[in-house]
């Protein structure tokens, strides 16, 4: 009868493998193999077309000599300072108008689902959207400024290397800051509302509280927030690669990290190096990661 | 409880019954249109045996991957003659190269014909994708035009595809225009005043004062910058003085607004074809231009398939066109065929390749079917010298054509072609609208080659 028993035992943490299997199969499959054969064509001349000959490290030292990249890598950083700095410095806003007890804000869901809308619309949708809405002679940006006599002459908004970087950035800002908010809210909202009455109740402003309750209580979202818009940003491709579509100048002008990655893949046939460009993008954002991360929490170390 | 279980049970087992239901009727489906096609297999294989003699028995059919409608015509013709089921399937030109690559990667046989254009052969001859063809190479090298056989081999010297036609470049004029502007509409010399770039300046600025625009956009001649000399030799990047010459020139184009601003492709360039066009048009819809200044534009830069482009769109033109030799002559394009390197059909798919490119007859089926494509073949090419093409002035375009495409020097071209020129384009543009000095911009362009192919050596 225990033997049994213990038999059974036994099959059953056999069943858990049939459970997890069609995920882990899948994830093994599209996620864990092209992760180490990517890691190992990085380390050959693969151009897709070829049998791939190893060559060593070659691929990984070129990227340190490829100014390309690392143009395209300040543009990256360049389109996700002016992102970042808008993304979240409109949610943050937001969530400081809606989480003040004060103001007693309605329609927080409703608001949440508008702010959201942008982040549903396809990349290749919001691209071509911004880029009629932008265009030199008939856009209607231009036609707004020029009419209300703000410019005399229209902004080539697009065909301005600096002016187009801006405009992803804040294409970007506006499709994401509704994403940041909702979880900026759910941080405010998880902190427990008596001490925000507690304060007001010992007579702290509102400005008080933001800084010392709001803030410090909203760390861990703030944390997780920052660090999937810095590994969504340095990864930025789909809008600067269609704002730019077809005008080679302006391509390079936005040309980002995963851009030139791309370029380089399936543009020049070299996969090869721009797998080894793909891993030390990766090293590059986990640095930054773990940067930030020791940023935000520096000071409690400390204590 | 237990009854909860129970219907729990029963749910759940009614649920998984349903799911099954759906997937077999998704089976269902599959399976008749698998009938389907057998059907028709079956069909095919009857006909091609009723027609008897085609001498391929059970195997008597091939499936073509192709960029463009051409090759369907093809088809049709080759069953008529031999019996033998040819389905063509065309494939956009953006989705080809990744839909071919996955499928012969995989060494699949589904396909037997296979086609590319000239700058993507290399790729897939180095993948192996293109079967050996030199069991038709003496016919090839008899009767095409030499470097479509030149282009058709791969590094070491095997051939492995071929063409039905040429497509050698041009400079297409306005007769009408050339005799207000020069008083003569002659193709010899009208030639002359493009046989170089800073000769196609001094026109440009004639035309200029004349009222009209030399080309529609300054990027026109950016075949020719290409061709002439090899951009890489033995590895070594080479910036001729002809390749600074078109840069040259392209910028002067540009800055002292010799040109109409209307890029190829654009609305504005197919209109120019037809009548006049407003000047600086870009890419805007004509209908938001009803008040621009508007012009003429004298002439364009683009291989034989653009002639017919010309032609196509010519309304009130019709028939003033002309065709004359630009800087150096060059080719742009073009429909290769060979046989899937792991087609099971391979001897009936060369038979296919040799009917499209290495029969006088087909040849000579195909200048008149296509009306103007120029074919490959040397002897047809020859035989039509003396047609008189009524859309072009009555000008003996294919007699112009044959001794263009004899002329190219298919040695120069190499790889990099595309990628390099795009840079020398890049760089050309950034001098144009002023943004860098030329000597800034030629640096530039060596630091993208660098940076792009390794292997090239720069020498500043």
């Amino acid at each position: 009868m225990e033997k049994k028993k213990s038999k059974g035992i036994k099959n059953r943490d056999n069943m858990g493998w049939l459970f997890i299997a069609p995920f882990l199969i899948v994830f093994l499959t599209f996620s864990i193999y092209p992760v180490f054969r990517t890691l190992y064509l990085s380390f050959t001349d693969y151009s897709g077309f070829n049998v791939p000959t190893w060559v060593g490290l070659s691929n990984y030292t070129r990227v340190f000599k490829d100014k390309l990249f690392w143009e395209a890598f300040g543009n990256t950083l360049k389109i996700w300072g002016i992102n970042i700095v808008l993304q979240l410095g409109i949610a943050f806003l937001l969530t400081i108008v809606f989480s003040d007890i004060k103001y007693r804000m309605k329609g927080l869901s409703v608001f949440r689902a508008l702010f959201y809308l942008p982040n549903l619309i396809a990349a290749t949708s919001v691209a071509f959207l911004f880029k009629t809405l932008l265009d030199w002679k008939f856009g209607s940006v231009n036609q707004i400024l020029t009419g209300l006599g703000i410019t005399e002459t229209p902004v080539d908004w697009l065909g301005t290397p600096a002016l187009l970087r801006t405009v992803v950035g804040v294409i970007g800002a506006w499709m994401w800051f509704g994403n940041s908010f909702i979880m900026l809210m759910a941080g405010v909202q998880g902190i427990n509302g008596d001490y925000f009455e507690a304060a007001s109740i010992d007579g702290a402003g509102r400005w008080t509280i933001f800084a010392k309750i709001t803030l410090p209580l909203l760390k861990p979202i703030l944390l997780y927030v920052a660090i999937t818009s810095l590994i969504g940003g340095l990864q930025i491709f789909d809008i600067p690669y269609l704002v730019s579509l077809g005008n080679q100048k302006m391509t390079r002008s936005v040309n980002t990290a995963v851009m030139h990655l791309y370029n380089m893949a399936f543009k020049n046939r070299q996969i090869g190096y721009a797998g080894a460009l793909a891993f030390i993008l990766f090293f590059i954002i986990a640095i930054c990661s773990v940067v930030v991360y020791r940023l935000m929490y520096a000071g409690k170390e400390e204590e | 409880m237990k009854m909860k279980r129970l219907a729990a049970l029963l749910l759940a087992g009614a649920m998984t019954l349903s799911l099954a239901a759906c997937g077999n009727d998704g089976g269902k489906e599959t399976g008749s249109t698998g009938g389907g096609t057998k059907e028709t297999a079956d069909n095919a294989a009857d006909s091609s045996s009723s027609n008897g003699d085609t001498g391929t028995s059970g195997g008597g059919q091939l499936v073509v991957w192709t960029l463009a409608d051409d090759l369907k015509q093809f088809a049709e013709r080759y069953k008529e003659q031999t019996g033998v089921e040819v389905s063509v399937e065309v494939i956009a030109p953006a989705d080809y190269s990744t839909k071919l690559t996955s499928a012969l990667g995989a060494k699949s046989s589904e396909v037997d014909v296979i086609v590319g254009e000239p700058q993507m052969l290399g790729n897939f001859f180095e993948a192996g994708f293109f079967a050996d063809l030199s069991a038709l190479e003496a016919d090839a090298k008899e009767q095409i035009v030499d470097y479509v056989y030149e282009a058709g081999k791969d590094d070491s010297g095997v051939l492995r595809a071929l063409s039905y036609q040429v497509t050698p470049g041009a400079i297409i004029y306005r007769r009408d225009l050339a005799q207000t502007i020069f008083g003569t509409d002659d193709p010899d010399e009208m030639s002359k005043k493009f046989k170089d770039f800073d000769t196609i300046l001094q026109t440009a600025e004639e035309v200029k004062a004349a009222g009209y625009r030399i080309f529609s956009d300054s990027g026109n001649l950016r075949w020719y910058a290409n061709a002439g000399d090899a951009w890489v030799v033995d590895g070594v990047l080479q910036v001729s003085d002809a390749k600074l010459g078109y840069m040259d020139a392209a910028v002067k184009l540009y800055q002292d607004e010799l040109v109409a601003f209307a890029p190829e492709w654009s609305a504005a360039w197919y209109a120019s074809m037809g009548g006049p066009l407003p000047l600086n048009a870009g890419w805007s819809d004509l209908a938001d231009l009803a008040d621009a200044e508007m012009t003429e534009i004298f002439a364009y830069s683009l291989p034989s398939w653009g002639a017919l482009i010309v032609r196509d769109n010519a309304n009130d033109n019709k028939g003033k066109f002309g065709v004359c030799s630009g800087p150096c002559s060059y080719f742009g394009g073009g429909t290769f065929i060979g046989v899937n390197a792991y087609s099971k059909n391979q001897e009936l798919a060369a038979d296919f390749i040799k009917f499209c490119t290495l029969n006088e007859d087909t040849a000579q089926w195909w200048l008149e079917t296509s009306n103007g494509d120029v074919v490959s073949n040397k002897a047809v090419l020859a035989a039509n010298q003396d047609f008189e093409n009524e859309s072009f002035g009555n000008q003996k375009t294919y007699a112009f054509y044959l001794k263009e495409a004899e002329n190219i020097d298919y040695s120069v071209v190499t790889k990099y072609d595309d990628a390099i020129g795009n840079f020398w384009g890049a760089s050309i543009e950034a001098i144009q609208k002023g943004e860098m000095t030329k000597e800034e911009a030629i640096e530039d362009f060596y630091m993208q080659v660098e940076v792009t192919f390794p292997e090239i050596t720069v020498n500043r």
